[in-house]
């Protein structure tokens, strides 16, 4: 620090001819060898031969400013601890609740049938209440477990076992649970793995959950445990390493990243779908973490889900009862679940008249985030599209009867549907006509489909993504002083960062759209010059004005020969006098949204 | 008598369910997930949904927002039963537009009483007793 001069040790903003009184203030210096230390400095100020000049104490206080660094993160990691707790809790409630429903209920109406003497169903709704009771023990039995590994008290007995012996057993446990399903069950074990040291029942348990869920989200498919030798290079340590693949539905990055969370199945509703208590997974890695291994999961959406334990040959038992460390994930400091009933699926309406499409894009689509319904006309198709607000639509354009230029209009035309996003489906190249009508893609059959899958990945987000209103330039076309400026006090009062211009006839309008294209255009049809419609038209021609949203203010109704050549080209129609200030800016607003959602920033 | 639409993917909750409100002399229909709900909303004119939150495709939330959306289903009573039963579940479900909210499990007097109430047979029934 010697050789700094004074200036990083005077106090802030002050000069000693100004200053009075005694200045306290805290510095962070970097040292000459790198190091970063945090001083407390008290500067008195004082006359030296009759020149004001300042005294300054410096005081060291790294290491109390370490301290309240920890202390801070101390505290954020028990918030966070006591928020993942109380989620935990929500969970655990919504699973024992759910199957207490079924054994209440169940209990009731065999106390009915009982009373009223009709015996028909009483051994089957019996036997509803006894699985669900044993649910909801292997629940309790997984919970156990879990509590029992958090708080250090789960024993390990290492002993000598042929892991051959094992995974056979394993596998003819599981033989009759993935017949069921019509999956293939196939052990395959490298010949140099013969014996293993380790918990014999803790890697059962590790390997029967595993291969239970891969039968379990397999169906008509092959679940394959692999078991191989490996030797470490540096430490020449064995391990030995179980690969459990799949040709199940698979998961998302987003589901794996919530795996081995307790009670989130990748899908809350595959819970009800498939059963499980949604503990196994998080129990079977801790159990691999006592054992001194580890468990690791790659998948693929459609294609199958590959788990790979690996575990030392021989266990190291003084690693295994010690109770579990801050640092090592315990339940309490798992990463935070999501809010219960958020796990769902986008819906996506596909409508095409020929069942090979229908087919093929179903299949080519298939991913676990994505639910596809499909209809096989226009009507239909607009008929689903009203019931089911989806947050994409699919679209064919030719199609017999109702064509898919009629569909897109209906769409756009109606409230209801306005603001999905739609693909078009077409041979005939005919982007432009498409676009004017709102569509928010083009792709040509024969479909690529990788295309069509990354569109669908794009606009989906982009529509559930909030809008960035920030910055919005609005245009407004309106020759009228009076309505111009009552547009612009509605504008400014309800929509604060929005940069909102005026100009008052269609030429300079049209002038500024080329040079800078707004996000919105408030258009008065009757203005001077070139009129509203035409300038539409004109618009409409311009590289970046086929989307535009536009909100037509006029003061008149229209001929039915205007409103035919409007309806096709504007976002919205509002008569002067009738519309109110909120009206306005929640159309501005919307057809902003829209044009978020039709053209979303690439990511 | 009036119809109520059982929406509930849990197979042995909602033949349950169907069976109660049965014998209490409600005609049901069943939907098992959230698209299937939208659908019978509209198709099987229901004068009451029981309405799961933990839904697959499309979750009773999501489900229930676009039925209340629905200028020609909006009027249908909407009863979330779900087994999320905290204060902020029921807040939630009543703030997305349900009538009323049941937690699970279930107590069906109260839930009988409820349905009897907004479908407007609470009062004939009283004065019929």
């Amino acid at each position: 620090m010697i050789g700094t001069g004074a200036a990083p040790f005077l106090p802030p903003a002050l000069h000693p001819e100004t200053a009075e009184g005694i200045t306290r203030y805290e510095r962070d210096l970097t040292l000459a060898d790198g190091t970063g230390i945090s001083l407390e400095l008290v500067a008195a100020p004082f006359l030296a031969e009759g020149k004001p000049a300042w005294q300054v104490v410096a005081h060291n206080i790294t290491a109390r400013k370490q301290t309240e660094e920890a202390l801070r993160q101390a505290k954020e990691w028990a918030e966070e601890a006591n928020r993942t707790k109380s989620r935990f809790l929500a969970n655990m409630s919504h699973e024992l609740r759910t199957l207490l429903t079924t054994i209440i209920g169940y209990a009731d109406l065999i106390t009915i049938s009982v009373q009223s003497g009709e015996f028909d169903r009483v051994a089957s709704d019996i036997a509803r209440v006894r699985d669900a009771g044993k649910h909801l023990l292997a629940i309790i039995n997984d919970l156990l477990d879990l509590s029992k590994i958090e708080a250090g008290r789960m024993e390990i007995h290492g002993k000598r076992f042929s892991v051959r012996a094992l995974a056979e057993e394993v596998i003819a446990s599981m033989r009759v649970f993935a017949q069921k399903r019509n999956n293939d069950l196939t052990l395959n074990i490298d010949p140099t793995v013969e014996m293993m040291h380790s918990d014999d029942m803790r890697v059962r348990q590790i390997l029967y959950n595993l291969l239970h869920n891969a039968c379990k989200f397999t169906e008509n498919g092959a679940v394959t445990l692999d078991i191989a030798r490996v030797v470490s290079d540096d430490d020449h340590a064995a391990h030995l390493v179980f690969t459990i693949s799949d040709t199940g539905i698979g998961m998302t990055a987003d589901q794996i990243a919530s795996l081995f969370r307790e009670f989130t199945q990748a899908d809350s509703s595959t819970t009800r779908k498939y059963g499980g208590t949604g503990l196994g997974l998080a129990l079977s890695r801790r159990l691999a973490h006592l054992l001194g291994g580890e468990i690791t999961v790659t998948s693929q959406p459609g294609v199958g889900t590959t788990f790979v334990v690996t575990l030392p040959e021989h266990l190291v038992l003084a690693a295994a009862p010690e109770p579990t460390p801050v640092d090592a994930t315990p339940i309490s400091a798992t990463p935070p679940a999501p809010e219960p009933g958020e796990h769902t699926r986008r819906l996506v309406l596909l409508i095409d008249d020929d069942p090979a499409v229908r087919d093929l894009l179903l299949r080519m689509l298939e991913r676990p985030d994505l639910h596809i319904e499909t209809a096989v006309d226009g009507a239909s198709g607009l008929e689903l599209a009203r019931l089911l607000t989806p947050d994409l639509i699919i679209l064919d354009i030719l199609m017999p009867e109702m064509d898919g230029w009629t569909v897109l209009r209906e769409l756009k035309a109606s409230n209801d549907t306005a603001a999905i996003p739609v693909i078009l489906l077409t041979i005939a190249d005919d982007r432009e006509h498409g676009m004017l009508l709102g569509a928010a893609e083009m792709i040509h059959k024969p479909a690529d489909l990788d295309r069509l899958d990354q569109r669908i990945r794009t606009l989906i987000r982009g529509r559930s993504a909030q809008v960035e209103a920030a910055n919005r330039q609005i245009l407004i076309v309106e020759d009228d002083e009076t309505v111009r400026q009552y547009l612009r006090r509605t504008l400014e009062r309800e929509c604060e960062d929005w940069v909102i211009m005026e100009v008052t006839d269609g030429q300079t309008a049209l002038e500024h759209c080329t040079t800078a294209m707004p996000d919105v255009i408030v258009l008065d049809l009757m203005i001077p010059g070139i009129d509203g419609l035409q300038f539409i038209e004109a618009l409409r021609t311009l590289p970046d004005g086929c989307s535009t949203p536009i909100i037509v203010v006029i003061a008149q109704d229209l001929t039915a020969d205007e409103r035919e050549r409007l309806c096709h080209s504007v976002t919205r129609i509002l008569y002067k006098g009738s519309f109110h200030c909120h009206e306005f800016a929640r159309e501005v607003r919307a057809a902003i949204a829209t044009y978020a959602q039709l053209y979303p920033l690439e990511v | 008598m009036p119809r109520i639409l059982i929406v509930e993917d849990d197979a042995a909750i909602r033949e349950m369910l169907a069976r109660r409100l049965s014998m209490a002399g409600y005609e049901t229909v069943s939907a098992e997930d959230g698209v299937r709900a939208l659908l019978a909303s509209v198709q099987a004119a229901p004068d009451l949904i029981l309405m799961d939150m933990g839904l697959p495709i499309l979750n009773g939330w999501q489900a229930t927002e676009r039925i209340k959306k629905r200028p020609e289903t909006r009027h249908i009573p909407i009863i979330a039963l779900t087994a999320y039963a905290l204060n902020e579940d029921r807040y939630r479900a009543m703030n997305i537009g349900c009538d009323d909210f049941e937690a699970k499990p279930i107590d069906f007097d109260r839930l009988l009483q409820k349905i009897a109430r907004l479908t407007g047979t609470y009062e004939q029934r009283e004065a019929a007793s």
